[in-house]
């Protein structure tokens, strides 16, 4: 797996994040594609993968619009360690990617609630997160199918490449 | 050792963000590699955001009222005038947005403005901040308000190169120092959390019991409130509450600035008098 290919899905999921969901959003819902990105690696090459795509999205977004330098890195990190840690075996591997994606968008949802109420600004955080959290954590689930399909269709010519040099030198 | 230093790595990554947000919480000057990384996006981020205003627009019309024709000539017509007029009507609207920043701008002769235009936007409900495509190459510092022709968007909370993040006034963590219009008291201009699809509002706090408020005054920033200016427009008043216990008045403010339709503002980095020293 490439630095390119990872770099190329994260600067994409940014400016999709950034300067072109926020001006096509319905009613206020936008997916978190970034979310959904770190989330797939995570699931697909593991803790240590997913927790470096993690950190290094959410620090181009602490850059560009991030409260304060870190903070969604470390949102990132946690997310991408999460998720890679998840057992695979256990749950349905078709459904799990999106269910992943939508509990990700719950939890970077909890982090800002904190981050917030840490502050003194939690008022009407709850309102918030029934009324844009959840209906758009739905649509991050939904955007997580072909999204995690491109990534992961990515990794199996890649692994039928390997096998097939394999055979060749064999 | 070997097996524990994903963990090792990852406590330490923990830690180092945690104290990199604690440090670089507030309004600050972006550091070189910060600055260099937002100069890079800024650009590409601004075309995007230029090109998707476009296009939402081309659909906004498309769905406000089209007829069906049924030759294909006739179609290819239509949309080819469509993407011209799409195309003028777009620099129609710039053309009127910046006639109406120069008209603020000739209001306030003694500020020093430079316009900008919004490359990206915070994603989610959370924070409202925008990032604009000048910084410190234009002279646009920490704390510098920024305006547009309706009245004032925000402050600048950190400036890099060539771009700069805003927090807006409708931000839950902002607040301003205001002034009554017409009843020429005091008060506290905060940001509200936006829990609705109505307009954002904000909350006038800290106002005496007894102020002569109804809806519709007129609150201006008041000049004690870093380097906002005196006399801005901010808003106006939408709804009044009385505390009896606290024996204050607070109200919610309908700003004057619509945000969702925000493209271009003006940064008011001082005063002419400040020109020379």
């Amino acid at each position: 797996m490439t630095i390119l290919f990872i770099g190329m899905f994260l600067l994409g999921g940014l400016f999709l994040d950034t300067a072109i969901l926020p001006q096509l959003a319905i009613l206020g819902l936008v997916p978190d594609v970034l979310v959904c990105i770190t989330i797939s690696f995570a699931l697909l090459y593991g803790s240590t993968i997913g927790a470096s795509v993690g950190v290094a999205g959410g620090l181009m977004l602490d850059v560009m619009c991030g409260p304060a330098l870190g903070f969604y890195g470390l949102i990132y990190l946690l997310l991408g360690l999460g998720a890679g840690l998840m057992d695979q075996r256990r749950v349905n591997k078709y459904l799990l990617p999106s269910v992943a994606a939508v509990l990700a968008v719950i939890a970077k949802a909890a982090f800002h609630i904190v981050y917030l109420a840490l502050q003194g600004y939690g008022e009407g955080s709850f309102a918030v997160f029934l009324r844009y959290i959840l209906p758009g954590a739905l649509l991050s689930g939904l955007i997580m199918v072909p999204l995690h399909l491109l990534i992961r269709t990515r990794k199996i010519f890649k692994s039928l490449k390997r096998s097939k040099m394999q055979n060749y030198y064999e | 050792m070997r097996k524990n230093r994903p963990l090792l790595i990852t406590i330490i990554a923990v830690f180092v963000l945690v104290v990199l947000m604690v440090i670089t919480g507030g309004a600050r000057e972006a550091s070189t590699p910060e600055s260099v990384t937002g100069s890079i996006f800024t650009p590409v981020q601004r075309f995007f955001y230029d090109i998707t205003g476009s296009i939402a627009d081309f659909f906004n019309n498309l769905f406000g009222g089209g007829e069906d024709v049924d030759a294909a000539e006739l179609e290819r017509t239509i949309a080819q005038l469509e993407t011209e007029l799409m195309r003028l009507d777009e620099l129609e609207q710039e053309n009127k947005r910046l006639r109406e920043l120069l008209e603020y701008k000739d209001q306030y002769n003694d500020l020093l403005f430079v316009t900008a235009h919004i490359s990206s936007k915070e994603p989610g409900p959370w924070f409202e901040v925008f990032t604009i495509n000048v910084g410190r190459n234009y002279g646009v510092k920490e704390n510098m308000p920024v305006v547009c022709s309706k009245g004032v968007v925000g402050r600048v909370i950190e400036a890099g190169g060539t771009w700069a993040k805003v927090m807006t006034i409708i931000d839950t963590r902002s607040s301003i120092s205001c002034l009554l219009d017409r009843a020429r008291i005091y008060g506290i201009t905060k940001g509200k959390l936006q829990s609705d699809d109505a307009a954002p509002v904000c909350t006038l706090m800290y106002l005496p019991y007894e102020t002569d408020l109804v809806p519709g005054d007129n609150i201006v920033t008041s000049g004690l409130s870093g380097d906002f200016p005196k006399g801005l427009l901010i808003g106006s008043v939408i709804e009044v509450t009385k505390n009896s216990e606290k024996g204050q008045k607070t109200a919610l403010i309908k700003p004057a600035v619509d945000f969702a339709t925000l493209e271009e503002v003006m940064v008011v980095i001082g005063e002419k008098e400040d020109e020379g020293s």
